[in-house]
């Protein structure tokens, strides 16, 4: 009898502790991922919530309204329309057509269905008055976006994104074609829902040479005394390899090699390095991998993703083959170079405040993952310094500006196989050693030629835009 | 003289009170009344038109009379554990409440009201079976074949769905796996407590839970197929003390399902098995339209917030099978979470008691049974809450008392009348002994 | 659904929240206290589940044995593990299983104890009864035992007021 008393005992001991977990996981799970779950498009109740509850209103970090309610159940946006259209995706829309913006992803909080405790919704009852939501303080400058938007070519579609690299914080957002969010029933270029800013994977092109420059300083010691030879073209086994207008770049160093951006010698680097280790470089700094940020959906980035020929190990030394990037993505890389190697966590929230009044909740900045040591970063630096400096990049240079180092990298990728058609021009970069202006901001224009022509002044329009309205 | 008598005798009735006392259910029978009259009042209002629902008019008087009715019944003719009953009168009426709130037609909620009575009965049935047989018995032997053969039924009643579970004779239909298992945790309650302790001995009780184990793999009902091996498992170690056999057995069970599920696949008619995990492992992966009705769960769950939506004001219908499933999630939508973890608080109050009571039983046999029943009972709760909140994949059982289903009810009515039948025994037993200590006293003095 | 029921629903959330867990806490005290009531019971439960009493004495001698309170079931032996403990006799943990039923004691010996009734030559396997009073040779000890007088009330009286405290 003690003994069948004592496996009783054993037993409901092991039961309780199964209570006791069941209910600590059932009151943490709320706490943590409630809201969450709550924000998930398939919530049924937003749309009801929506016609009864008065939405909060999104601000840009300027305080300017991109979106408000007055009463339940209808919405006005900024009444500016160059704003509004530059700002489309960011904002976002009600009828779950743009996935990302801030309408639908942060609907929860808009209407006030974050609270754990809902005593809104009772008083408001009682009193007769609409439930309230919460407002949201985006980190983006509609005057900077609108900015932004009116410097793409005339026709070209493309995408542009500047943050904060310190903080983590998107300080200008563009996508374009884009849609009309107080005028949803419009129609509309076909793509013009996709928020090509986080949604889009672009061949980076030459932009991805500052990857696979950082894995050769890591990986290829002494490489940056080496000399390198090119010309023009390289036959490698059943592959040709073309600098950009078959120029031959002759004798340089690798600095030089960088700043011309000379395809050979990165696909040669690569080609030493070996798929695996330009892959693990690759991998440090966020490819292949599925992002899951609070604020911003982002899609993964792949380079050398699967089994990779040798012909796709050198397209990937200089970013093309199956080398594909999102525009986020490679502001965060630029970011991470000029933040020591540490990229941090893109946000979008600012604040989320009490409807018309103090603020609940600030943003804080987390960082993401360290991609490099300070010191390979600081090296990459200086030569994406001499890129802006006397390289492709010279475009890129901002007027005037003396405060800090303008650093960057151009790029022309090729994104399809008909060698007569455009290349995307990109351009990424870096503001360095400025304290009040730590910026990096990513640009591609679809079919928009060279990234040193195109992309490059806009970059630089776009910082100087910023430093002028003093955005941080 | 007389009123000498009468002091000693008032004495007596005094230390027969200390001793034997349970704490007055008074409060609690108060607290379950209104609990139940406040919530049919308020879904009274809770129509389409604007006039008043009948039937939650009928439950507002029958829930908390019957409550009462039920427990002074019961009460007069056993001395059973009132709070217990009332536990269980608690969560039923749970059951009606939130049938009646979450759907838009009373439909649900008066089937439910409709078993209640049959459950009534199914209770009362426990009781006398547990106050009937007081130790090992042939006749239990006997009856392992006859349960074996209705756990099969199913088989020869079913085509080639999933669902093979489930025996229809015409209109009605019951889910033999929940009638027997009060009538396993009997059994082997009996097989277990035997005096030897050597294989012969426990040897046809295991091989009667593997049996059944056996059969309901057949035919794919998962979570009763766990329920049962939990079960053999905790009374057998409980039963005959070989804790280190049945830890060998645990982890060979547990590699054993391990190689199952990843094989799932190639397995003829277990192919749902790896899509399912895939559905646990990645529920908020839109491509997967399956997992929608576990992302509709959660979002049920985080919608109540801490005090619920409201009664009646709640959107958790539009969860898949939210009447038995996933009926954890809507009362948290409902009610709230503080209220769920008091629903959670009540079936580990179940268990303690449970285990009390097990622990004061005088006959192994009787313990085991108790054991039993308690096991079983916070066993299932803890999968279905666990599946619920996305701990476990969902394994398809119910939420004893508060799922619908008239099965489901029947056979967690037998468990808990079991319970209540062996917690009168031993009350039973108590007052006999102390009547005999001080009649000992008595003749001393 | 009117706005007043939806007024009123949202009110008495914090009432219904409220009810349920005062159901669980009063439950919950309810049961620690009934709780230790009941260990309190188990623990001096030797005088009263006793249902008989197990005279030992040390094999072959004879003078003043030592009584063991027995309860309707359970396993006697040396070591903790048993219901019964007699030290220093040479008992196994457990050495047999007993069982009360009518008026014989039923004896399934362990594994490994032997049990024998006086002129046995071997240790009896499988359960036997003993009726009262009769000698069995466990060990190196001699006991027997004997029955409590049958219970001075008859069966417990059906109104059950002695079990709810005022």
């Amino acid at each position: 009898m003690k003994q069948t008393r004592s496996g009783i005992r054993l037993i409901s001991l092991i039961l309780a502790f199964g209570v006791l977990i069941t209910a600590v996981t059932y009151a943490g799970s709320i706490y943590v991922s409630g809201r969450k779950w709550l924000n998930n498009e398939q919530n049924t109740r937003i749309s009801a919530a929506r016609k009864t509850t008065l939405q909060g209103t999104i601000y840009d970090s300027a305080g300017t309204a991109l979106a408000e309610s007055y009463t339940a159940g209808e919405r006005h946006y900024i009444s500016d329309d160059a704003a509004r259209l530059a700002l489309a995706h960011t904002i976002g829309d009600q009828y779950g057509q743009s996935a990302g913006g801030a309408e639908s992803r942060f609907a929860t909080t808009l209407l006030g269905m974050t609270d754990l405790t809902r005593t809104e919704l009772t008083i408001s009852a009682i009193t007769g008055s609409d439930p309230v939501g919460y407002d949201i303080v985006l980190t983006v400058n509609a005057e900077l976006c609108k900015y932004a938007a009116s410097l793409f070519p005339k026709g070209k579609t493309g995408a542009l994104v500047l943050i904060n690299y310190k903080t983590g914080a998107i300080l200008a957002k563009v996508s374009l074609p884009a849609f009309d969010p107080a005028n949803i029933e419009a129609s509309v270029a076909d793509t013009a829902y996709y928020d090509r800013v986080l949604q889009y994977r672009y061949a980076p092109g030459s932009t991805f040479k500052t990857v696979t420059l950082i894995s050769a300083l890591q990986n290829l010691p002494g490489v940056e005394n080496e000399t390198f030879d090119c010309e023009g073209t390289w036959q490698f086994a059943d592959y040709t390899l073309k600098c950009a207008g078959s120029q031959a770049h002759g004798e340089m160093n690798l600095v030089r090699a960088f700043a011309e951006s000379c395809n050979i010698t990165f696909a040669r680097l690569a080609y030493r390095m070996g798929a695996e280790k330009l892959k693990a470089t690759a991998e440090s700094f966020g490819f292949n991998r599925t992002f899951s940020f609070d604020d911003v959906r982002l899609n993964p980035s792949y380079c050398l993703n699967g089994a990779s020929t040798a012909g796709e190990v050198l397209q990937a030394g200089f970013g093309q083959g199956t080398t594909q990037a999102t525009p986020l993505h490679m502001a965060m890389i630029s970011g991470a170079i000029a933040n020591g190697g540490e990229m941090m966590e893109p946000k979008i929230i600012r604040e989320i405040r009490r409807h018309q009044s103090g603020a609940i909740s600030t943003m804080q900045s987390e960082v993401f993952l360290r991609a490099a040591d300070e010191d390979t970063c600081l090296k990459a630096a200086k030569y994406m310094y001499e890129a802006v400096r006397s390289g492709t990049g010279t475009r890129a240079k901002i007027s005037g500006y003396t405060d800090g180092y303008v650093c960057g990298k151009t790029g022309s990728a090729e994104s399809t196989n008909d060698k007569s058609a455009e290349t995307d021009a990109w351009y990424t970069g870096f503001i360095y050693g400025d304290e009040a202006h730590p910026y990096a901001i990513a640009v591609v224009i679809e079919k928009g030629g060279s990234g040193g022509q195109t992309a490059a002044p806009i970059a630089a329009a776009v910082m100087k835009k910023a430093m002028e309205l003093s955005v941080y | 003289m007389s009123r000498l008598r009468l002091k000693k005798q008032n004495a007596q009735a005094e230390s027969f009170k200390k001793l034997l006392y349970r704490t007055n259910e008074q409060p609690l029978l108060f607290l379950v009344c209104a609990f139940q009259i406040i919530c049919m009042a308020l879904l009274t209002f809770k129509t389409a038109d604007g006039k008043a629902d009948i039937f939650s008019l009928r439950m507002l008087f029958l829930l908390p009379f019957g409550t009462y009715a039920a427990l002074k019944l019961v009460s007069r003719m056993w001395p059973i554990d009132r709070a217990l009953f009332l536990l269980t009168a608690f969560l039923c009426s749970l059951s009606v409440i939130t049938l009646r709130a979450v759907f838009t037609t009373t439909s649900k909620a008066e089937t439910q009201a409709l078993y209640l009575p049959i459950g009534f009965a199914a209770m009362l049935i426990g009781i006398c079976v547990s106050r009937t047989f007081m130790s090992c018995s042939g006749f239990l032997r006997a009856a392992m074949l006859p349960c074996l053969a209705l756990m099969a039924l199913p088989l020869a009643f079913t085509t080639a769905s999933a669902a093979r579970s489930w025996v229809k004779l015409g209109t009605f239909q019951f889910q033999p796996s929940e009638l027997l298992k009060p009538a396993t945790a009997l059994i082997l309650a009996s097989e277990f407590s035997r005096p030897a302790k050597n294989v012969k001995a426990w040897l046809p009780g295991a091989l009667f839970g593997a049996a059944l184990c056996a059969v309901l793999l057949v035919q794919r009902d998962l979570g009763a197929l766990f329920l049962f091996f939990i079960l053999t498992i905790a009374m057998f170690t409980a039963g005959t003390g070989h804790r280190k056999t049945a830890l060998c057995v645990i982890l060979l069970a547990g590699i054993l399902s391990a190689v199952f599920v990843t094989y799932a696949d190639r397995i003829q008619g277990f192919s749902y098995l790896s899509a399912r995990m895939a559905i646990w492992r990645d529920p908020w992966n839109t491509d997967i339209e399956s997992a929608r009705q576990i992302r509709q769960g959660l979002i049920s769950i985080a919608s109540g917030g801490l005090f619920g939506s409201g009664l009646g004001l709640s959107s958790a219908r539009k969860v898949a099978v939210v009447g038995s499933d996933y009926i954890f999630a809507a009362v948290s939508e409902e009610f709230g979470m503080i209220f769920a973890l008091g629903v959670i608080a009540v079936y580990f109050v179940i268990l303690l008691r449970g285990r009390m009571t097990a622990l004061s039983c005088r006959n192994r046999f009787q313990a085991l049974l108790a054991f039993g029943c308690a096991f079983e009972l916070t066993s299932q709760m803890l999968l279905i809450v666990m599946g619920n909140l996305h701990i476990i994949p969902l394994t398809g059982v119910t939420l004893p008392f508060v799922s619908e289903g008239g099965s489901s009810l029947a056979g967690s009515m037998l468990l808990m009348g079991m319970l209540l039948g062996v917690g009168s025994i031993n009350a039973q037993d108590e007052y006999d002994d102390l009547m005999r200590v001080s009649a000992g006293r008595r003749a001393k003095t | 659904m009117s706005h007043t029921y939806q007024v009123w629903a949202l009110v008495l959330r914090y009432v219904l929240a409220a009810l349920g867990l005062a159901v669980a806490l009063r439950a919950l005290y309810m049961t620690v206290r009934d709780g230790r009531s009941a260990a309190r019971i188990r623990a001096t439960h030797n005088s009263y589940g006793a249902v008989g009493v197990l005279s030992v004495l040390p094999a072959g001698k004879l003078g003043k044995a030592q009584k063991y309170s027995l309860a309707r079931s359970g396993s006697v032996g040396g070591g903790s593990k048993c219901d019964v403990r007699i030290k220093g006799m040479g008992l196994k943990n457990p050495h047999f299983e007993y069982e009360i039923t009518r008026r014989t004691l039923q004896i399934t010996p362990a594994s490994g104890g032997d049990v024998r009734m006086p002129g046995d030559k071997s240790a009896r396997a499988g359960t036997f009864s003993v009726a009262q009073g009769q000698h069995i040779l466990a060990g190196r000890a001699e006991m027997c035992f004997q029955l409590s007088k049958p219970r001075a009330a008859a069966r417990s009286p059906l109104n059950k007021r002695v079990y709810r405290e005022k």
